[in-house]
């Protein structure tokens, strides 16, 4: 994997910049992303992480716009030099599936269940490198030789319901990498699968991207998943992302208390068994019109007034500029500690949720 | 399956055999004596007395009933009064007729409301998906005897375009044949356009939530292949359900527009032998549209059951 | 629904209900209430059709009770001012002009309403309650009775109902009650099923379960627990049903084995006045338009409640 800081000078494929997503509903609009920013280099490989709604999979398909009609998308998307939120239909279809590719979440549903999975590689083949029938059948063999399917030869004319869930994702990968994209979202490509599966699927992925030097969007809800596979991670809650830097620095050091409960909840092997995981208390904040005021607040054991009434930006670390966060009171800093301290004594956050009293205000931090 | 199709195979016997008795019963309880009808109104009483014995008409209902059903099993299902020949001569010569123009309303019916349900599908609540119902609406709620008088002031007495009736053997002139046939066909297939539309609609409308066509979608497909090449074949179940089952309701349907475009099909056949009381041939008649109606319908229920994608999934 | 045959709408019409109760898949994804202007628009005129549809039946119903006093020529005598076959005007008597004899349409028009609507609701409230009776103790008591009920029902739906029907009204002296008895004996079936499928769902829910416990009777489970929960799923039917029998009647009257004359019939009208559809189609026209415009609106009146009380993809 190359090093972050040589991805800096390379050219940049794909920027998203100030992506805001919402969708009308009777109750208001929902925002599920809310002016999110992302640049990616060629070869370069970004975890997007955050639990069940805090809109990494709608960031991904308004990038490849695959939202419902009735979504509001405002931002800019340009992927080589060419303004995504503008093309045409047409133009659009020339670069999704061909430059542009995505592998969902669950390889159960996403492959037609009454077509042929060699077919269903070989369209796009046909479609945007226009192959006749014969090439695009050898060509559909070696993908999914290279994605580890034993006897691809017979397996082209096999239905989706005859093979097991990591071999249908494997399919789904051959299928997204047919026609050599540039940029892959892979869109929490293990979550439905076996965890020995999963290793194998993203160890895939991965070597995928080191030898064709295609950019990937890794989306998870597991820290875990990223920690090895990535060259920078983001970090979303409510829409927003959160925190956002180079993947090994950010294990070392983090600054959001969103990250740092991510970070606990992740079971390690050098706890004694049965350690109790650490919870997020409270649930995903609905995101229906927002007010002003960090997403994770009502969460948050450190959240202050300040933090229910203001935007917290998202800017750089003082020794850092790779690595930004929006917090008013990080983790590991003494204005965060003194916040944290403040809370602990009174037993609530300026939100209002309860927490246990602590009376000299120093238990042990979150993330021992 | 085995026991399923066993199962299903004696009912329909079952059923068959309620029908046939059926149908006896209610020809024997009409009023009217068939030898008049077929002697006329001044007949002797010895003329008439002679002729049921030569009927057999002065058996009781059940011995009469007992011969007709093992005349059935052996393919004979009597002579018709009225026309002096055997009534599955009579059957065979109008099934053709009839074959031919229910056959034709399946395809156009399917040939248009293919189309329409998917693109109606499309966008729910979209101008399409309006504009396919309110048409459809319409279709519904108009009957043979109220479209074909429609039909013909436009298209005959405006237009000219079709003869108005009669019939013309495929096998003499083609051309012909098919100009006496475009009516009634269209007629005849205003009722499945509508029903097959809306069971598409829906089936499709399903179908285009599924993950699959999402990733189809992310494959850079137009619109038009990702309707007609993924979304059609999953979602085309009950259409072809639906599909099979009609093929029995427009045996019925028929026979209003073959009355009406003088075709000579089994409708017509039916109408005109309940008009001379010609017991043998309503009796031939009612049993063998009913015998096509319930082995179609137990097909399609064997086939739907063989076909269930879900049981197919189980299997393997 | 149906278009073809009384029978077609029959069939079609289990099929469709059967479909709305046994429809458990994912609603269309209506695209978010959101506030596009075409959409809207669109959902508007489509509740303009539901209150011009209910207005139609409401002066149909209201014209039919009252026929007898309102100032209407009597229907089967001829209007002395005006000839035969003579077409609408802006007069203050008789706008509609006169039938192929000389007798006054509006007139006409409106106790052939009073007929039609007569037999439909007549027809329509024996079948209902027959039929609600039967699947309602086929679908509790289950076992033999089930098995009996089932295959009785499939023999009445052996018959394509057309046939059927012709058949029963050959039998029957030519009279409405005949005409209502054979309509009855069609509708018995499908309302049955309905009822029975129905049935058969709600009797393992706990309710039902719990009333059984506390040592119910069984009579009072099936009248008390599971009828009342039938019901809105049966309402929306009866207008569908209405418009199917409306159809059947139609039909029937207009193959000249309904109504007798001389009391109007719609279906009878546009038999009348086919021969002079080239000269005067008004005569085809008029009583057929009435007969669209009141199956449309039963079927709108009775989609809406469909989808009010039991939601669902609305079909048709």
């Amino acid at each position: 994997m190359t090093s972050t800081r040589e991805l800096w000078s390379q050219d940049i494929i794909l920027s998203v910049d100030d992506l805001s997503t919402w969708f009308p509903t009777p109750f208001g609009a929902v925002h599920a992303v809310d002016g999110v920013s992302l640049h990616l280099a060629s070869g370069e490989i970004v975890g997007i992480v955050g639990e069940s709604g805090s809109g990494k999979s709608v960031l991904a398909r308004s990038i490849m716009k695959l939202t419902p009609e009735s979504a509001i998308t405002r931002g800019e998307v340009t992927f080589a030099g060419r303004a995504l939120t503008t093309v045409s239909p047409a133009e659009g279809r020339a670069i999704w599936g061909k430059e542009i590719a995505m592998i969902f979440q669950n390889p159960m549903t996403s492959l037609n269940p009454v077509m042929k999975i060699g077919k269903q590689i070989t369209e796009s083949l046909k479609l945007h490198l226009r192959l006749n029938t014969a090439d695009a059948r050898r060509r559909a063999i070696e993908l999914l030789a290279l994605v580890g399917i034993p006897e691809p030869a017979a397996r082209i004319k096999a239905y989706p319901y005859e093979l097991s869930g990591g071999m249908r994702q494997r399919v789904c990968i051959a299928m997204a990498i047919a026609c050599a994209p540039r940029l892959l979202l892979a869109d929490e490509p293990t979550t439905a699968l076996d965890v020995t599966i999963q290793r194998q699927i993203l160890d895939l992925l991965a070597d995928l991207c080191s030898d064709t030097h295609m950019a990937m969007i890794l989306i998870t809800h597991d820290l875990g998943v990223v920690a090895r596979r990535t060259d920078r991670v983001m970090v979303m809650y409510g829409g927003r992302v959160v925190e956002t830097a180079p993947t090994v620095k950010l294990f070392v050091r983090h600054f959001h208390p969103y990250t740092a409960a991510l970070l606990s909840a992740i079971p390690r092997l050098h706890r004694p068994s049965h350690t109790r995981l650490a919870a997020i208390p409270g649930r995903p904040i609905d995101i229906i019109d927002p007010k002003p005021g960090c997403r994770f607040a009502p969460r948050c054991e450190r959240a202050q007034p300040r933090c229910t009434n203001e935007d917290p930006p998202l800017t750089p670390a003082s020794d850092d500029a790779a690595h930004l966060f929006a917090c008013f009171y990080p983790v590991g800093t003494s204005q965060g500690d003194e916040a944290l301290r403040a809370n602990r004594l009174v037993g609530r956050n300026a939100a209002g949720m309860a927490m246990p009293v602590v009376s000299n205000g120093l238990a042990e931090p979150l993330d021992a | 399956m085995g026991r399923y199709v066993a199962r299903k195979l004696i009912h329909m016997v079952v059923v068959l055999l309620l029908v046939s008795f059926a149908t006896s019963l209610m020809l024997d309880l009409t009023p009217g004596d068939p030898a008049y009808a077929i002697l006329g109104d001044q007949a002797t009483p010895a003329a008439v007395k002679s002729l049921h014995q030569e009927l057999g008409l002065d058996r009781p209902f059940y011995v009469r009933y007992g011969d007709w059903l093992s005349n059935l099993a052996r393919g004979d299902l009597g002579t018709s009064y009225e026309y002096k020949q055997s009534v599955s001569s009579l059957i065979s010569q109008a099934l053709p007729v009839t074959a031919e123009l229910i056959v034709l309303t399946l395809l156009l019916a399917l040939a248009i409301a293919v189309p329409l349900g998917v693109y109606s599908a499309r966008r729910v609540g979209g101008i399409v998906d309006r504009g396919t119902t309110f048409v459809t609406s319409i279709f519904v709620s108009a009957p043979p005897f109220i479209s074909v008088p429609f039909l013909v002031f436009l298209f005959v007495l405006t237009w000219h375009i079709f003869p108005a009736t009669g019939w013309v053997k495929f096998g003499d002139s083609p051309m012909d044949n098919l100009q006496h046939i475009v009516l009634p066909v269209i007629a005849l297939s205003l009722w499945p356009v509508a029903a097959f539309t809306a069971a598409l609609r829906s089936d499709t409308v399903a179908t285009l939530q599924e993950d699959f066509i999402l990733s189809a979608r992310a494959k850079g497909l137009s619109t038009r292949s990702i309707l007609f090449r993924h979304a059609l074949r999953p979602s085309s179940f009950s259409l072809m359900t639906l599909a099979g089952l009609s093929l029995g309701t427009l045996i019925g349907s028929a026979v209003i527009v073959e009355y009406l475009f003088a075709l000579p099909g089994i409708g017509s056949l039916i109408i005109s032998a309940i008009n001379v009381h010609d017991i043998p041939l309503v009796q031939g008649v009612v049993m063998f549209t009913a015998v096509v109606y319930v082995v179609m319908n137990t097909a399609v229920d064997i086939l739907y059951r063989y076909l269930d994608p879900r049981l197919r999934m189980q299997k393997a | 629904m149906d278009v073809t045959t009384p029978g077609a709408g029959i069939e079609t019409l289990v099929g469709d209900v059967a479909d709305t109760l046994l429809d458990t898949r994912s609603r269309p994804v209506s695209a978010s209430p959101s506030d596009r202007p075409s959409t809207s628009r669109i959902r508007r005129l489509g509740s303009v059709g539901f209150w011009l549809a209910t207005a139609w039946l409401v002066l149909l119903a209201f014209v039919a009770v009252f026929a007898n006093v309102l100032p209407l020529h009597p229907y089967d005598r001829f209007v002395d001012s005006l000839p035969p076959r003579a077409s609408m005007g802006f007069r203050l008597s008789e706008p509609l002009g006169t039938d192929a004899s000389g007798r006054s349409m509006l007139s006409r028009l409106v106790f052939g309403a009073r007929e039609s609507l007569l037999i439909g609701v007549a027809s329509v409230g024996i079948s209902l309650v027959i039929g609600s009776l039967i699947g309602l103790a086929a679908g509790y008591l289950r076992g033999r009775v089930d098995e009996v009920v089932t295959i009785l029902l499939d023999t009445i739906l052996a018959f394509p109902a057309l046939v059927l029907l012709l058949a029963i009204a050959s039998v029957g002296a030519r009279s409405v009650n005949t005409v209502i008895a054979g309509l009855a004996i069609l509708g018995i079936s499908p309302f049955a099923r309905l009822v029975r499928s129905t049935t058969l769902t709600l009797a393992d829910r706990e309710f039902v379960l719990a009333a059984r416990t506390l040592g119910a009777t069984r009579r009072r489970i099936m009248f008390r627990e599971i009828l009342p929960n039938v019901v809105p799923g049966i309402i929306s039917v009866v207008f569908l049903f209405m418009a199917a029998v409306i159809v059947a009647e139609g039909s029937l009257s207009f193959l000249g084995l309904g109504v007798p004359p001389p009391v109007p019939s719609w279906g009878g009208m546009v038999n009348e006045g086919r021969q002079w559809m080239s000269t005067a189609p008004q005569l085809v026209f008029i009583p057929a338009g009435a007969l669209l415009l009141t199956v449309l609106s039963l079927r709108t009146v009775g989609e809406r409640i469909r989808v009010r009380f039991v939601g669902g993809v609305s079909t048709l």
